[in-house]
């Protein structure tokens, strides 16, 4: 595994730390959001809440107001005074669709219409003679009329008695004392309850709402009250429709929120706990079902039905609530014990206002996030394995190359150069290296050059020499082209020592050698094969050429005079002897041939050159080249 | 090694989860592919339900083929359908409730003017557009109101001339008694007189009547040429069955206001003949545009129902608000609302055009009712009403 990869593959656990931060960035902010949401619905659900206790409060003030107005003593009065009644009453209250004038038998006599946008758009019908009041209602109707019928005389009485020491407080002037203050409230509540037979609320009627035609369907509150004549019997009934629409408002005042947040999938409807029913309609909650109900201020537990989401419930006022308010006075009472959420009477209204969001919408939410976080994770992935393998390759691409240089400097190759300007560890290294390699290959060149090279004058030496002619002999083997040998002595070469000394003739030597190479072709080579001894192989040279190149080397050596530093003049000459390289002869044979040569050069009185073919001369003893072509200048 | 490999595999593994763990949690359907829901309030039962049927038939049409292409910004539209019953308060109620809990973008319906205007404050209220396709006295101008609508104007204008010329100078009016009819009846009498006619009588009556030959009788005594119908639905059918009995001594004609080719159906063909009708649309028209429209709603209802400008209309209407919302390219009341004025459709003499009052310019065509069929006699051009704002 190469240094990149094991860089790499340490260094790849930092996309672990990488991915488990965005990952619990991911949950909290998730969480974040999802309790975001939870906390807008439940701020909607508790303000629509407050708002819808607070107009049913104000509608059941609007209805006794209605009652008080429309008086008793009336139903006696010609029809277009009881309706000029009704209308005059209805212009005083806003929460009425309706108000129904019943004769004592429930069935319906008179009725006008409210206010309300909606009711312009009602096609009239007439209801005359149909029943307003259940035969339930009228039970507790009679029920509570009887109780109060049998408590007016003594309450009567009662307040006689407060208005007699009303007048004797007054005579005196005593309008501010305490007494004054308790006497009076006393007063207004008794005055109260002998005006106004006691009422009742309740939340139905759907049939009715049909007959008349209004603008809104189902059930309402319905608030109903006896008109007496003048000597308190019962003369009819008061019944006054509360607009539905009203609390549907309510409702999308509450939808409205979550959508203008966009929240979309939600629906706010109204409960019924005893009926486990909604009473107003709803696109994803079902109808019917709601029975796992518990009084907590509960979320899920509330759902019905598999569909995930958030259901959310607050108890507001039920119809129950109002009546008990209307008979008690007590209804701020109530409303204030539906807002504190430690109060037990909070649970008993049996109306719930519920809010759900549909699990589309955390999911959204949660795509939303996904998005943005897979976006990050990928730019940080690719930033991470970026960085990982641009590091890698810092580290180990000098080092890759040095391997490289090493191994070819190892091979006997050239030097590989570094090619990097760096002022690190590794930038030193590699250039150290590279100085180090040139120094290496200069010495080897030196080295080799003192292992082939004859120090005093340059030519090859005789081991030296061996292997370049035998691979000048291969190749001309191989080629098939001629190549021949020369073998060269100076003449007389130990008197010049003798007479100049050795240094005139080392000067001797070296210019000898320099003659014979300036002759020479670069492609030839000259080796010194002893004391005065040189060699040298012809490559594409036959014997014929190479006795003319002898010729040349012979003539330019005797025409050479040397001037010695004593003012003396040297010259020499030099025998030669030549002989073609025959393709089945070793080197050793080969120069023993031109051996013969030379010798025979020698002998016929120096300063010439002998040459035979080798043909002739394997056939003769090497001593004897008898028929050796003779040639003198 | 067995270190390096092993800390590669743990971080691999992670990583995947991660990866498995979002691709998990984040399979949901995306709310940006939810429907375009589209509320309608139209009589599928009561005197107009035939009109009503005819709109929604319009409608299913448009939105269906708009689904088959893919829908709206890849988005696909719903019908959230309710039945108004021809009331007005109902249409209150069902509006209230399509935009309180159905969440509809928009709303279309319903027929009749009483409750177009009961429907109209409902909208007008919750800024909800709404779209009407039916015959209406015109003037009606709300931002939140857009009226696909032959107003007097565009029928009125060209036909007194025509039945000047052809028929006689007299003119009876006898319609239902609401706000539709009491309008045309005014335009009717300007215009004759305009032109030199005479008003001979003007009568209304309540829904549901069952014996006519009183009015017959008054009309026979006026001496009027030309009967002037503004009494679409059932109450028509059964008028116009009975007149053909009444022995009138001559010849009038009679124009029966938004007669369309549902009364081949509903009426007796002899009872028919000769009764003259101009709306913006016939089905017999032989136009490219016409048949294209034609044969779809054949192909899709079949022929025995056979399409009606109030199809024409809402399906058209479909097309313009889809054109606006595309135009827009978000599902934005109040900028989808800015995008609808000036949008057409169609090319030539059939260019219908949305404009800024929210009311049509549209071609207009005079038919007759001959020997079973609903024949364009006139084509009365394309015609542009004043501004109704």
């Amino acid at each position: 595994m190469s240094l990149r990869t094991k860089i790499f593959l340490w260094l790849l656990p930092v996309t672990v730390a990488m991915f488990a931060f965005i990952d619990s960035y991911y949950f909290a902010s998730k969480k974040a959001l999802e309790q975001q949401l939870e906390l807008t619905a439940e701020l909607a659900l508790e303000t629509g809440a407050t708002n819808l206790n607070h107009q049913l409060t104000l509608y059941q003030q609007e209805f006794e107001l209605l009652a008080r107005l429309m008086g008793d003593c009336i139903l006696d009065a010609p029809q277009p005074h009881i309706e000029q009644q009704l209308s005059l009453a209805l212009r005083h209250t806003r929460g009425f669709s309706s108000v129904v004038v019943t004769d004592t038998a429930g069935l319906a006599r008179y009725m006008e219409w409210g206010g309300n946008q909606g009711n312009r758009f009602v096609l009239p019908q007439s209801i005359d003679g149909l029943p307003f009041i259940s035969a339930d209602q009228f039970a507790i109707l009679k029920q509570r009329f009887s109780q109060w019928k049998s408590k007016l005389d003594p309450v009567t009485r009662d307040l006689n008695k407060l208005l007699l020491q009303q007048s004797v407080l007054n005579d005196r002037g005593e309008k501010n004392s305490e007494h004054y203050h308790q006497l009076q409230t006393r007063l207004a509540k008794l005055q109260k309850f002998v005006a106004t037979a006691p009422a009742l609320v309740d939340f139905s009627g759907h049939q009715q709402v049909q007959w008349m035609g209004l603008p809104f369907g189902g059930d309402t509150y319905q608030f109903i009250r006896p008109v007496l004549n003048c000597s308190d019997e019962v003369d009819g009934y008061l019944v006054a429709f509360l607009d539905r629409s009203k609390i549907e408002d309510e409702l999308y005042r509450v939808r409205d929120k979550l959508l203008e947040k966009g929240t979309l999938q939600i629906d706010v409807a109204l409960l019924n706990v005893e009926q486990s029913s909604l009473f107003t309609a709803s696109r994803y909650l079902p109808a019917f079902g709601y029975r796992d109900i518990d009084n907590a201020y509960g979320r899920s537990s509330l759902v019905p039905f598999a569909t995930p989401g958030l259901l959310l419930g607050t108890p507001v006022i039920d119809a129950n609530f109002i009546d008990h308010a209307l008979q008690h006075e007590s209804g701020h009472e109530l409303c204030a014990a539906l807002l504190d959420v430690d109060d037990p009477a909070r649970y008993e209204t049996q109306t719930r206002l519920l809010l759900y969001i549909h699990g589309n919408e955390f999911a959204s939410l949660n795509r939303e996030l996904l998005e943005e976080v897979a976006y990050v994770a990928a730019m940080s992935l690719v930033m991470i394995l970026l960085l990982i393998f641009l590091l890698a390759n810092y580290i180990s691409a000098p080092l890759v190359r040095l391997t490289a240089g090493v191994k070819q400097l190892a091979e006997g190759g050239a030097v590989l150069p570094a090619e990097i300007k760096r002022n690190d560890e590794i930038g030193v290294l590699v250039n150290s290296f590279e100085k180090m390699a040139y120094e290496l290959k200069d010495k080897e060149r030196q080295l080799v050059a003192l292992a082939t090279r004859d120090p005093l004058t340059d030519c090859l030496n005789r081991r030296a020499f061996s292997e370049v002619a035998d691979q000048e002999f291969q190749r001309a083997n191989r080629s098939g082209s001629p190549i021949s040998l020369l073998l060269m002595d100076i003449d007389l070469f130990k008197s010049v020592n003798d007479r100049y000394g050795h240094n005139i003739g080392d000067i001797v030597l070296r210019n000898f050698s320099l003659l014979v190479k300036d002759i020479l072709r670069s492609s030839d080579q000259l080796g010194r094969f002893g004391g005065e001894e040189f060699i040298v192989v012809l490559p594409d040279i036959d014997l014929a050429a190479g006795v003319i190149i002898a010729e040349r080397i012979r003539l330019a050596i005797s025409k050479q005079e040397l001037l010695t530093g004593d003012g003396k003049i040297v010259s020499i000459t030099v025998s030669i002897g030549i002989c073609e390289w025959q393709d089945d002869q070793s080197l050793i044979e080969v120069i023993q041939h031109a051996d013969n040569n030379l010798y025979q050069a020698k002998s016929l009185g120096r300063n010439r050159v002998e040459s035979s073919s080798s043909v002739e001369r394997s056939l003769l003893p090497p001593s004897k080249c008898a028929d050796s072509e003779r040639t003198t200048s | 090694m067995v270190t390096l490999i092993r800390s590669l595999l743990v971080s691999l593994l992670v990583s995947l989860l991660f990866v498995l763990t979002t691709i998990i949690s984040g399979c949901s359907t995306s709310d940006s592919q939810a429907p375009i829901r589209l509320g309608v309030v139209l009589p599928l039962s009561g005197t107009f339900q035939i009109y009503g049927q005819q709109g929604l038939n319009g409608l299913m049409l448009a939105v269906e083929q708009i689904n088959a292409k893919g829908g709206v910004l890849g988005r696909p539209l719903e019908l959230v359908v309710e039945d108004n019953n021809t009331n007005p308060a109902e249409s209150v109620r069902l509006s209230r409730q399509l935009i309180q809990v159905q969440d509809v973008f928009a709303l279309f319906g319903p027929v009749s003017s009483s409750a177009r205007f009961a429907m109209q404050e409902v909208a007008d209220k919750f800024q909800v557009p709404q779209f009407y396709g039916i015959d209406y006295e015109g003037r009606h101008f709300s931002r939140y109101l857009i009226c696909y609508s032959t107003i007097p104007e565009h029928y009125i204008n060209p036909l007194i001339p025509y039945l000047l010329e052809t028929s006689g100078p007299n003119f009876y009016v006898f319609g239902y008694d609401y706000v539709w009819p009491h309008n045309m009846s005014e335009r009717i009498r300007q215009e004759s007189e305009r032109l030199g006619g005479a008003i001979k009588g003007i009568e209304f009556t309540p829904f549901g009547v069952s014996d006519y030959s009183a009015t017959f009788a008054r009309i026979k005594a006026s001496g009027a040429d030309n009967l002037m119908l503004i009494l679409p639905g059932g109450d028509g059918f059964n008028f116009l069955k009975q007149m053909r009995k009444f022995d009138f001594g001559r010849e009038i004609s009679t124009v029966a206001f938004a007669a369309d080719e549902s009364y081949l159906d509903a009426v007796d063909v002899q009872d028919l003949e000769g009764v003259l009708t101009a709306l913006h649309f016939f089905s017999s028209w032989q136009s490219d545009s016409a048949k294209t429209f034609v044969d779809s709603y054949v192909d899709r209802f079949g022929s025995d129902q056979p399409a009606t400008y109030s199809s024409k209309s809402h399906y058209d209407m479909v097309y313009l608000l889809t054109a606006a919302i595309e135009k827009v390219g978000v599902v934005e009341r109040e900028q989808v609302i800015d995008a609808l004025s000036g949008l057409t459709r169609y090319n030539g003499k059939e260019q219908i055009k949305l404009r800024e009052d929210h009311h049509f310019d549209l071609p207009m065509y005079l038919a007759q009712f001959k020997q079973g069929r609903l024949d364009v006699i006139k084509d009365l051009g394309r015609i542009s009403p004043a501004d109704q704002r």
